[in-house]
């Protein structure tokens, strides 16, 4: 029994068969480091992530490493495997990835944890560190999850803290090298992978706890390993590594376009936000550089969208000069635009005729709480006048759906901050009609009624982030805000989606635990757990048993709260934002002051002694000297 | 060579292609997606519709299921000026990989609908597999054969030898297999997809599995003819 007869009894095939245009293939004798590129969710979701493409890019172009991707199967393929013994393979060459020398996971969601272990353990490979013997591949970890690693410190041999272009490259001409000298022993290697800049191997350190739980310290195992992991950052964008060809799937998958990055951080220290934190400093890439990227991929996929990704589009200094080298080729091309993170205080209508391509007729904008005292207390820094603004120009332009998101459960909140949310969705709705006798006048009137869709999602205390020290409301808290909610949405225009609270408190246990949910998850394999972020496999009760079943409360994590003087579990990695700025950003939430956005002032949040080229830090700090 | 139309405005060229391997397991909503980006990247003069979301236009001859592989499909499309056939070969099957490349470009020379019939070879991997077996597999579609066929307007039995022209079973006693060659009714009205004659088969001819969901045949598409059943379509 191969691979390719059990492709006829599963649902989906495609996700499995390889051979996508624009994959890497490469003579096996010509290799001496084999990298299985491994995501833990599904082929459709994983082939949509920016991050891979990039890092699959970068590893292939060194001559003798080869860089493989590797999906989770679906549950009916599992079966299949099972039942005849196949091990989990990778794509490109359809060799276990128990064969490989490195396995590296991207980690991009707490929910994706069980997935981990369903995939090595489907691949043959010991689940834990401390169990692989000197044969087996090095597991690595790395994404934006592994900001805080300790929850499955044990399952991963090394994690890559931090941006992967450049530290991965490293890592596997280490590798080579060491094997090549007869120096490698997978101790060696992992000593010597601690020593390189972001590199964190939880092994090397031994954590010790209080008895209230709480955690007294850490010992290191040498002492010349770093107390603290910085993480890696990309110095300049321009000269970076670019694919200049991608993988195409050939089934549907979420997002199948060029995903240009424009930039990466985020001026705007939205205080809840971990990836506004995590990223800076923020450094620019040019508009030239960019729109000659977007060409050359263009022409090595004909893909026909580009879509500008970054936190936050409209904050991208040269968006102007962007656009309009992109659109001196993409309108013949018949290539369009889409800007997927528009901030509403930004959104002008020279911004809405520049992508007049887009198709949908849905904009999105995210308030993100309901008043402005709450909307001040969490810094989002964007006013009602603002969003209402951005909407008449979404209906002016024909636009008829705004989706709004929101966040219930920040630090602070009362009711008045949720019926801030319906009133606000109502002045929407009343400023479309406004709009509607317009058009009318125009003669070009909206079909239909005015469709507002609030997305509403329970608040999770991030690592890194002003609130990392708050707590999360308790699930009947969130249940009765949902509720409420629910009630006080009275008009059928407005449409009302909200997370499963359950599936937030087990993202928040996951979020901002310790190394002592290692065992948790180990508990939660056994019992047959994975694909957490999918509804129809997600089980509340079963992630309560297995808590009380390993003498884990998920309370300790949640609704308790950290002490500002506490060790963090995260405290080992310093994303380069200053734990003293995070404390000043949480004093002033309290006090309702906002904080300017990086454009405007230097927060002196720390992260500028990363570097960085094309950086707000340089043009601010500058500025600042010469006015001081 | 002469060039496809050279005086319209938009020229139509029938690409003639085969998928097979892989390529198999690709539908053709997501083969369409494909080859139009493939025809971008080939830098042919393709043809885009009008409107708010302009496209490349492509008409695909006969459905084929996913798990069948073929050596025969025609895809239609429209080009903005003169290319000769084989500039359209020439450009795009670099574009594509080996499992799925054009064997013809030309203009067309038959309607779609004219399409009467579709020839398949399925071989047989079952280890029931016999001489007996396969003259078995032979009365089988020779005698009414009632199955229950899937259709838009709901679930209904019908014999399906009316839809078969011809079925011949060839035993292959050096690797134990059994090759059908049919010949099968692939009008618009009635199509018949190969696998309903292996759904009798294993249905019908004591056949046991293992594992009901294990591959046991391998099918492929050899030609297309029209109505009379001989002349092949171009």
């Amino acid at each position: 029994m191969n691979v390719g007869q059990l492709l006829k009894s599963v649902s989906k095939p495609g996700r499995y068969t390889g051979g996508e245009w624009g994959q890497t293939v490469k003579n096996k004798a010509d290799v001496r480091c084999r990298v299985a590129f491994c995501f833990p969710d599904t082929y459709e979701i994983g082939m949509s992530n920016l991050g891979i493409r990039l890092l699959y890019g970068a590893l292939n172009r060194e001559p003798d490493v080869w860089c493989e991707r590797c999906f989770a199967p679906w549950t009916d393929m599992e079966a299949q495997m099972r039942r005849h013994s196949i091990p989990l393979w990778a794509l490109e060459s359809g060799d276990p990835i128990s064969q490989f020398d490195i396995v590296a996971f991207t980690l991009g969601y707490e929910l994706a944890y069980s997935n981990v272990l369903y995939m090595l353990d489907l691949a043959k490979i010991p689940l834990t560190s401390a169990a692989r013997g000197e044969d087996a591949p090095i597991v690595i970890g790395g994404g934006c999850c592994t900001y805080n690693p300790e929850p499955i410190a044990d399952f991963f041999d090394l994690f890559s803290i931090g941006e992967g272009e450049e530290a991965l490259v490293e890592l596997s001409r280490l590798y080579i090298e060491m094997k090549e000298r007869g120096t490698y022993t997978r101790e060696a290697f992992l000593h010597a992978a601690a020593r390189l800049d972001g590199f964190y191997v939880p092994s090397f350190y031994t954590v010790s706890y209080n008895e209230d739980g709480t955690i007294r310290g850490v010992a290191k195992k040498y002492e010349d390993i770093p107390d603290r992991i910085t993480k890696r950052i990309v110095q300049d964008l321009d000269t970076a590594y670019f694919p200049k060809e991608t993988f195409m799937p050939y089934i549907d998958t979420v997002q199948d376009r060029i995903m240009l990055e424009v930039y990466r951080g985020c001026p705007r220290g939205c205080r809840f936000c971990q990836a506004g934190m995590v990223y800076r400093p923020i450094r620019e890439k040019s508009p030239e550089v960019l729109a000659a990227q977007a060409k050359c991929l263009y022409e090595a996929t004909g893909y026909e969208e580009i879509s500008l990704s970054s936190l936050s589009i409209s904050d991208y200094t040269r968006l102007p000069a962007l656009t309009e080298e992109l659109l001196a080729w993409t309108d013949d091309a018949r290539v369009s635009l889409a800007l997927p993170s528009l901030r509403a205080d930004t959104f002008t209508k020279e911004l809405m005729e520049r992508i007049s391509s887009v198709r949908t007729s849905t904009l999105t904008f995210a308030p993100e709480a309901g008043t402005q005292r709450l909307r001040d207390v969490i810094n989002k820094n964007v006013t009602e006048e603002e969003i209402l603004n951005a909407c008449r120009v979404a209906f002016e332009a024909g636009k008829n759906q705004v989706k709004l998101y929101f966040m219930i459960g920040h630090p602070t909140e009362v009711n008045e901050d949720l019926d801030g949310i319906f009133a606000l969705s109502e002045h929407v709705i009343h400023e479309f009609y406004v709009n509607k006798r317009h058009d009318k006048q125009i003669g070009k009137p909206n079909k239909g009624g005015v469709q507002v869709t609030l997305s509403v999602a329970a608040f999770v205390p991030k690592p890194h982030t002003a609130f990392q020290w708050e707590k999360q409301d308790a699930l009947s808290t969130t249940l009765e805000k949902q509720r409420y909610l629910r009630e006080i949405i009275t008009d059928r225009k407005v449409r009302y989606n909200y997370h499963d609270a359950q599936v937030g408190r087990i993202e928040c246990v996951f979020a901002r635990g310790d190394r002592r949910l290692c065992a948790a998850l180990l508990e939660a394999h056994r019992r047959g757990v994975h694909f957490d972020a999918w509804e129809e496999f997600f089980s509340y009760e079963t992630w309560l048993e297995v808590f009380d079943a390993v003498g884990v409360d998920p309370d300790f994590y949640t609704t308790r709260g950290f002490g500002l003087d506490e060790i963090l579990p995260w405290d080992i990695i310093d994303c380069g934002v200053d734990k003293e700025f995070l404390r000043r950003e949480r004093a002033k939430a309290y006090e309702t002051k906002t904080t300017r956005n990086c454009m405007e002032a230097c927060a002196g949040c720390g992260a500028d002694k990363l570097g960085g080229e094309q950086t707000w830090c340089n043009r601010v700090l500058c500025k600042h000297k010469k006015e001081g | 060579m002469d060039d496809i139309h050279p005086q319209s405005k938009t020229l139509t060229v029938r690409l003639g292609f085969y998928k097979v391997g892989d390529m198999q397991f690709i539908s053709h909503l997501d083969l369409q997606r494909f080859m139009k980006r493939a025809f971008v990247r080939s830098g042919l003069p393709i043809w885009f519709s009008e409107g708010f979301n302009p496209h490349p236009k492509m008409v695909f001859s006969t459905p084929l299921s996913i798990g069948i592989q073929s050596e025969c499909e025609f895809a239609d499309t429209k080009m903005t000026a003169p290319v000769t056939p084989a500039q359209v070969v020439d450009a795009l099957n670099p574009c594509m990989p080996d499992t799925l490349q054009l064997f013809y470009a030309a203009p067309p020379v038959h309607k779609m609908t004219d399409i009467g019939y579709a020839s398949y070879d399925i071989r047989i991997t079952h280890p029931q597999s016999s001489p007996e077996m396969a003259s078995a597999m032979d009365a089988l579609f020779s005698s009414p054969l009632i199955l229950t066929k899937k259709s838009k307007a709901g679930d209904r039995d019908t014999d399906i030898t009316p839809l078969i022209r011809s079925a011949s079973t060839v035993y292959d006693p050096a690797d134990n297999t059994m090759t059908l060659h049919c010949v099968l009714c692939a009008d618009n009205a009635n199509f018949l997809n190969p696998e309903y004659l292996m759904r009798g088969a294993a249905r019908d001819l004591g056949l046991t599995f293992d594992d009901p969901a294990s591959a046991w045949y391998e099918c492929i598409r050899r030609d297309l003819f029209l109505c009379d059943g001989t002349t092949p379509f171009l």
